[in-house]
């Protein structure tokens, strides 16, 4: 399923410049794409933005094919799942009920989760390799393990389209190769995966495409090669920037500069 | 104890409430006698006592305590916060003026319907102003909570103000009426009052408990709630109106009982998890019991008087909610 944008436009009430300006993006079926930029560039804007979570100011979202406003929330949750940067965890809750919401929305309101239900959840568990948390208490977790749990969460909604916001921020290098490999494994079986992260090396090595914004504007847009040049990121991150091929995968690889190569 | 023996001990506390309410009470009467009365027979005097005071009283206990706690249990979802009780959003004391004001005009006498009704359009008119506060943005549809809560506050502090104005320019024999009917009380039920509370919260449960699921996702956050297929602005407008229009009703009813609404969920959470699906009827049947208890304590500790119950659900429920907090936390 395809997830695009035209022209998106974000302007915060009492903001002095729109967080997001004229933003395209275009994720066909089955790619995996990657956001990139520097904090407050509007990588999670453009986010909300597509899942018609943010009012725009203008521009337009398609979301396989129809328009971001012809579907409802409930269908929309069908095919397309969504983890955001955080969420609250005021009550006791165990690992299986919160990985359990991924399926409300093909349950009936007062409809008992079916055997589907109960497997997609541990399927989803198993895939992030967290099924030994299952009857773990939420609020007992460690970040990276909420991280995987929530993620899990996702899966379990069966989406088409799959769009993350900085999934593994809380990772150690062992977990975020498994959610990136689980991730790369589910653009493969057909699932749209859009990407949004701070980790360059990682974006440059999995994604197919990188759109890298820059003040809420598109700064560059491409495959990894073209979008991962010294200009463009030292442009949107304002430091200097060294770009050298991985020794082991080949794939562009940053260093971060002091800003005065002097 | 397994989590589903849990739930089915909490469960049967209603039916051992109903059954020490009815046999305890401020006139002694042996068990015998009661079921006789319940029966249809024996002493006239008796079965008054029992039929037409006993039993309505600890079925409206139930029913009102029952409503709080579940209203409880919705705000505190709605509002991520644990520590949300029915009362959070001005709703006691909107109800408060209205009664205060009937007593004060000497409108009322004890038992007729003006004092439940002014009180219940006093709660009326602190939900609009609180709601209409918290309503954001041209379309009016986006309620902030964090804004929902902080209006509560204050419109409840406001109506803290002209109540303490009204009482100021009142008799002393009017400030003990209007100060005794707002620490709550059960005096006057009947089965009128049954029927009608009844009627009113039951299927007010009932939509709520429809939205459970929806209540789970919304409180982990609105924006993860989106992305799992909850319309929560919809959800939010109606829980958030439920909850307040059951506590008004409770409210106008017997006045401002308090921790029902918020030790119960607490408590039933720590027990049992925070799923509503369990967390929102189990609230009704033990938020029942609970009130019920109450206000056999209320009726039968001092002779001669009422202790109101109100004071009597704060003896009870602050120990069990500081124990309860305690064993949480360590």
């Amino acid at each position: 399923m395809r997830i695009e944008g035209r022209g998106l436009t974000v302007w915060y009430d009492g903001a002095s410049r729109p967080a997001l300006k004229d933003v395209d993006i275009d994720v066909p079926s089955g790619a995996f794409h990657a956001v990139l930029g520097p904090n407050g560039s509007g990588k999670s804007s453009l986010m909300r933005a597509l899942l018609g979570v943010q009012p725009v100011r203008s521009g337009t979202v398609r979301i396989g094919d129809r328009a971001l406003e012809d579907w409802s929330r409930r269908e929309l949750a069908r095919h397309v799942a969504a983890v955001a940067q955080s969420e609250a965890m005021p009550f006791p809750m165990t690992v299986r009920q919160l990985v359990g919401m991924g399926r409300y929305a093909h349950l009936g309101a007062l409809q008992a989760e079916r055997r589907e239900d109960l497997e997609a959840v541990v399927d989803a568990l198993e895939r992030c390799d967290a099924l030994e948390l299952a009857d773990r208490a939420v609020q007992t977790l460690s970040g990276g393990e909420l991280q995987r749990v929530r993620i899990a969460r996702a899966l379990a909604q069966h989406p088409h389209v799959l769009v993350l916001d900085e999934p593994t921020a809380s990772l150690d290098i062992g977990h975020e190769m498994g959610i990136l490999e689980l991730l790369r494994g589910a653009a493969q079986c057909g699932i749209t995966v859009l990407w949004i992260t701070h980790h360059l090396d990682q974006a440059a090595r999995y994604a197919e495409r990188i759109l890298l914004l820059r003040e809420g504007r598109v700064g560059a847009v491409g495959t990894p090669a073209e979008v991962m040049t010294v200009d463009n990121l030292a442009a949107a991150y304002g430091c200097g920037i060294a770009v050298n091929p991985d020794p082991v995968t080949g794939s562009p690889r940053v260093t971060a500069l002091e800003n005065d190569p002097a | 104890m397994s989590r589903r023996t849990r739930i089915l001990l909490l469960a049967l506390l209603p039916v051992a409430a109903l059954i020490i309410g009815v046999l305890l009470g401020s006139e002694r009467i042996a068990p015998g006698e009661v079921l006789t009365a319940l029966g249809g027979g024996g002493d006239s005097a008796i079965r008054t006592i029992v039929v037409d005071f006993r039993l309505p009283r600890v079925l409206l206990a139930l029913v009102l305590g029952g409503g709080l706690a579940v209203a409880g249990a919705t705000f505190q979802a709605l509002l991520r916060n644990p520590l949300a009780e029915p009362y959070i959003l001005g709703v006691s004391g909107g109800a408060a003026v209205g009664a205060v004001v009937v007593l004060a005009l000497g409108i009322t006498t004890a038992g007729s319907w003006s004092l439940p009704l002014a009180a219940l359009v006093g709660a009326l008119v602190a939900i609009v102003l609180v709601f209409r506060v918290a309503s954001v943005g041209g379309r009016g549809s986006h309620i902030d909570v964090r804004v929902l809560l902080l209006a509560g506050v204050v419109v409840g502090a406001f109506f803290s103000a002209v109540i303490a104005l009204i009482l100021a320019l009142s008799s002393a024999r009017i400030v003990q009426t209007a100060v005794y009917w707002m620490m709550g009380s059960l005096t006057n039920s009947d089965w009128g009052e049954v029927a009608i509370a009844t009627a009113y919260t039951l299927p007010a449960i009932g939509l709520l408990l429809a939205r459970a699921r929806d209540l789970n996702a919304i409180s982990v956050g609105e924006e993860s709630a989106l992305y799992l297929g909850v319309d929560v602005e919809r959800v939010k407008w109606m829980a958030l109106l439920v909850a307040s229009l059951i506590t008004a009703a409770g409210v106008s009813v017997a006045g401002v009982i308090g921790f029902v609404g918020l030790v119960v969920p607490h408590t039933l959470r720590l027990a049992v998890g925070a799923d509503h699906r369990t967390l929102l009827p189990l609230s009704f049947l033990v938020g029942g019991a609970f009130l019920a208890i109450a206000d056999v304590v209320a009726r039968t500790t001092m002779p001669g008087t009422e202790i109101p119950i109100g004071v009597v659900t704060a003896f009870v429920g602050v120990p069990i909610f500081l124990l309860l907090l305690r064993r949480s936390a360590a």
